[in-house]
């Protein structure tokens, strides 16, 4: 691994590890995805990793919810190790931590407010219907999609359902943010609105968070560290300066 | 989407359209089977029940009363059925009340029928009373009869075809009878003589309808002939005209014969 | 799960095994607290009530063509006024729960795969597992619930409207009053009839949520397993509705003689 950015390491260092991965591995049958993970999330970070389609972006994040359970290695969120945890536990983590899907994955049966009541309901058991209605709207208000809140998904444009999406993750709170592509399928003009608005969300909510991205602007924007994956594992590490100007070729070939 | 309460309405109106059929069914059924009204139960000894179910129907005048609610195996010639029947027609079935195993129809259920009774005593039935049971009516026994009267038939069918064939070739009295034209001859002595056998008899008949007449005056004045009675009468004295006719009128016609 | 193709009866058994957990999975979630009321009657409302008039028009016609067919046989025999009895006697056992259950697969339990097949592929039922909400809870419990509840409901209505059909078709030929023709139809049965029939609905209602919920929620992640999961629904449905009235006529019949 090529490690480009001595400074910034030294300036997070005195931060806490909000996670904390080593040697992790996956394998689906014969086909290894993930080889030999290392990653350390500080607090208040984000982190973005790139990689080409099929590469196992979205399975280390995965594993991070609990979603898929790795093979082999260490893996710790808010210090505790996901594998060992029981369900109860584990759910529990899950409301710690938004996992913005790449599709969205609105619930496509309820209006955008339901779907941003759905959670506060459940997982925060919020009954006071005042209070449920005061939060919706602000979380809409600072994704921009107010006007939109008693439409359904399917009358939503792309980028309306992404932040639509996004505020339904913002609205429990969460404290580590996992963006499974964002701006994938959006125009540069949308991209950037989005991508700008997970950068509002990380100081506004003070988030930490993982962004999966091959886009390059998008990365510029929002990363204050790059990771770039490859054959399962990561290539390339530092600031987005230091990765745009490697020389390593496998590296260089996401600029071009 | 939430569900509005139009759509709230209209499930709660078809679970409750459900639940009544559901309802309904249960009550009606069970009303036939007499489940919610006052019941009693009365009891009788059968040695055979033929094929009796439990809740095969029990029937009194013809009505559906009650079920069979219970057959027990006493020991091995008294079969126990007991009979749950309604509270309300208990005042009509006495004591002497006899049950009886029935079909109904040809290939129906069997049932219990219940006759009224009210020969000996005027006693209504209470609960758990025992009754005479009529034991029904012997499939095998009736087979076994069936067996004997065809064999019966048999033989005599068998004498038949001997005499029929003795008469055929001119044997026995009757073939001469119908073969030999002497015999024929003979015949005119025989009827003269039943000429005035018949001749006796139209006097002997008149002599009984004469008598008879004098009885049913009899009996009238007395006034314990009723209406129809007088009419049977009449009618059986009409058939001894009637046979007093036909017997003259037979007299008659073997007459030109001679 | 596994890469592995498995093959022929291996992959079946596995299947069993699979349907087996998700079972365990949906009686754990059933006795959790917290149920989804609003959700139940909202499923109520889509499977219950709106499969209404599909099932009450076939059941009619199923009554009204039945009585056509009967008719001349029985007349044959000379048992025209059996007619109601037969009638009722096989709407109310077999023919009413049979063909509103499979009426209940091809609408409802293709529906929910379809409906679950769409959500899984479109992560939905992930992001409400992620957001630590309980999609099995939400999703399915609900789901089994309002068709166990609704496919007897469903039934019985159309048993009633079977026999309304049947009421139809006598009339045209000859007239028999309502009162009479329902006063026979009822004589003719008895609890040991009404009661299997009742209880195998309740099994049929269970199966098509189960199976239509299955199926859905554990379809691949393509476009294509929408319709394998809405398809194989309704065929393995329709093949456990059978399996449950054999069994469950068997059962009865062992038990009621
Ligand atoms: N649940 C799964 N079962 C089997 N194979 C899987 C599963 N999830 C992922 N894979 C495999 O792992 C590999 C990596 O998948 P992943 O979704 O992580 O790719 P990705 O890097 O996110 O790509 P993209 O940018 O297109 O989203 C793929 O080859 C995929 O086939
Ligand atoms: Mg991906």
């Amino acid at each position: 691994m090529w490690d480009l950015t001595t400074k910034e390491t030294a300036s997070v260092q005195e931060h806490e590890n909000v996670l904390h991965i080593k040697g992790l591995k996956k394998s689906f049958g014969k086909k290894e995805v993930l080889r030999d993970i290392d990653l350390d999330v500080k607090r208040g970070e984000n982190v973005v990793v790139l990689g080409k389609s099929g590469s196992g972006k979205s399975v280390i994040i995965q594993c991070i919810v609990g979603m898929i359970s790795p093979d082999a290695g260490v893996l710790q969120v808010f210090g505790e190790e996901v594998s060992s945890l029981n369900e109860k536990e584990l759910k529990k983590l899950r409301t710690r931590i938004g996992f913005l899907f790449q599709s969205g994955a609105l619930y496509d049966s309820m209006t955008v407010r339901e779907n941003m009541e759905f959670p506060l309901m459940r997982i925060l058991k919020l009954r006071n219907q005042a209070e449920i209605d005061k939060r919706v709207e602000e979380v809409l208000k600072s994704v921009g999609l107010f006007e939109s809140i008693d439409k359904m998904p399917s009358d939503l444009s792309g980028g309306m359902r992404k932040r639509a999406g996004l505020a339904r993750t913002l609205v429990l709170n969460p404290e580590l943010m996992l963006y499974d592509e964002p701006t994938t399928g959006l125009d540069p003009i949308t991209s950037r609105e989005i991508s700008n608005l997970v950068l509002q969300i990380q100081k506004k909510y003070k988030t930490t968070a993982i962004i999966i991205t091959h886009d390059m602007e998008c990365a510029a924007i929002t990363a204050d560290r790059v990771l770039v994956l490859s054959d399962g594992e990561f290539i390339a590490e530092g600031s987005f300066e230091a990765i745009k100007n490697s020389k390593d070729k496998h590296v260089s070939s996401f600029f071009k | 989407m939430k569900t509005t309460s139009g759509q709230k309405i209209r499930t709660g109106l078809f679970v409750m359209a459900g639940l009544a059929v559901l309802v309904i069914a249960v009550f009606f059924i069970g009303n036939k089977k007499g489940l919610f009204s006052a019941n009693f139960h009365v009891q009788g000894m059968f040695k055979d029940v033929n094929g009796l179910q439990l809740g095969n129907n029990a029937r009194f005048a013809g009505i559906n009363v009650g079920v069979v609610e219970n057959i027990l195996i006493i020991n091995d010639t008294t079969v126990k059925v007991v009979l749950s029947l309604n509270e309300n027609v208990r005042k009509f079935i006495k004591r002497d009340a006899k049950l009886s195993i029935a079909s109904d129809g040809l290939m129906g259920d069997k049932l219990v029928a219940i006759s009224p009774g009210g020969a000996t005593t005027s006693e209504e039935v209470k609960n758990g009373d025992q009754l005479v049971a009529v034991n029904p009516f012997d499939m095998d026994k009736m087979i076994k009869k069936i067996t004997g009267i065809t064999d019966d038939a048999g033989s005599l069918i068998a004498g038949l075809s001997q005499v029929v064939d003795k008469v055929n070739h001119g044997k026995g009295s009757i073939g001469r009878l119908l073969n030999d034209d002497k015999m024929a001859r003979d015949i005119e002595g025989t009827v003269n003589q039943a000429k005035t056998t018949i001749a006796n008899v139209h006097a002997t008949t008149t002599t009984l309808n004469t008598d008879l007449k004098a009885a049913q005056d009899n009996f009238l004045l007395k006034g314990y002939f009723n209406k129809k009675k007088k009419k049977a009468i009449k009618a059986r004295q009409d058939s001894i005209k009637k046979v007093q006719k036909d017997s003259s009128a037979r007299a008659q016609a073997a007459q030109p014969k001679q | 799960m596994n890469d592995e193709a498995l093959s022929g009866w291996r992959s079946r058994l596995a299947e069993k095994g699979e349907q087996v957990a998700f079972l365990k999975d949906f009686l754990k979630n059933l006795f959790r607290g917290g149920f989804e009321w609003s959700e139940f009657i909202r499923q109520c409302y889509e499977i219950g009530y709106k499969s209404f008039t599909l099932v009450g028009t076939t059941a009619f016609i199923m009554g009204l063509v039945m009585a056509m067919q009967l008719r001349p046989t029985l007349i044959s025999f000379g048992a025209e006024s059996m007619l109601p009895k037969s009638l009722a006697v096989s709407i109310i056992k077999e023919i009413g729960p049979v063909i509103t259950a499979i009426i209940c697969a091809g609408k409802i339990a293709s529906g929910i795969g379809a409906e679950l097949g769409s959500m899984k592929v479109t992560e939905q039922i992930d992001a409400m597992e992620v957001s630590g909400a309980n999609p099995m809870q939400f999703l399915v419990v609900t789901r089994i619930l309002a068709t166990t509840a609704m496919v007897p409901l469903l039934t019985l209505l159309g048993d009633v409207l079977g026999l309304l059909g049947g009421f139809l078709a006598i009339n045209i030929n000859g007239s028999v009053s309502l009162l009479l023709y329902f006063n026979k139809c009822i004589a003719s049965l008895g609890f040991s009839d009404l009661l299997p029939a009742f209880i195998k609905t309740i099994f049929f209602g269970f199966v098509i949520g189960f199976i239509g919920c299955y199926k859905g929620y554990n379809s691949n992640k393509g476009t294509e397993s929408v319709g394998i999961a809405a398809n194989s629904a309704v065929v393995v449905a329709s093949l456990w509705i059978f399996v449950i009235d054999a069994i469950v006529v068997q059962v009865s019949n062992t038990l009621i003689y």
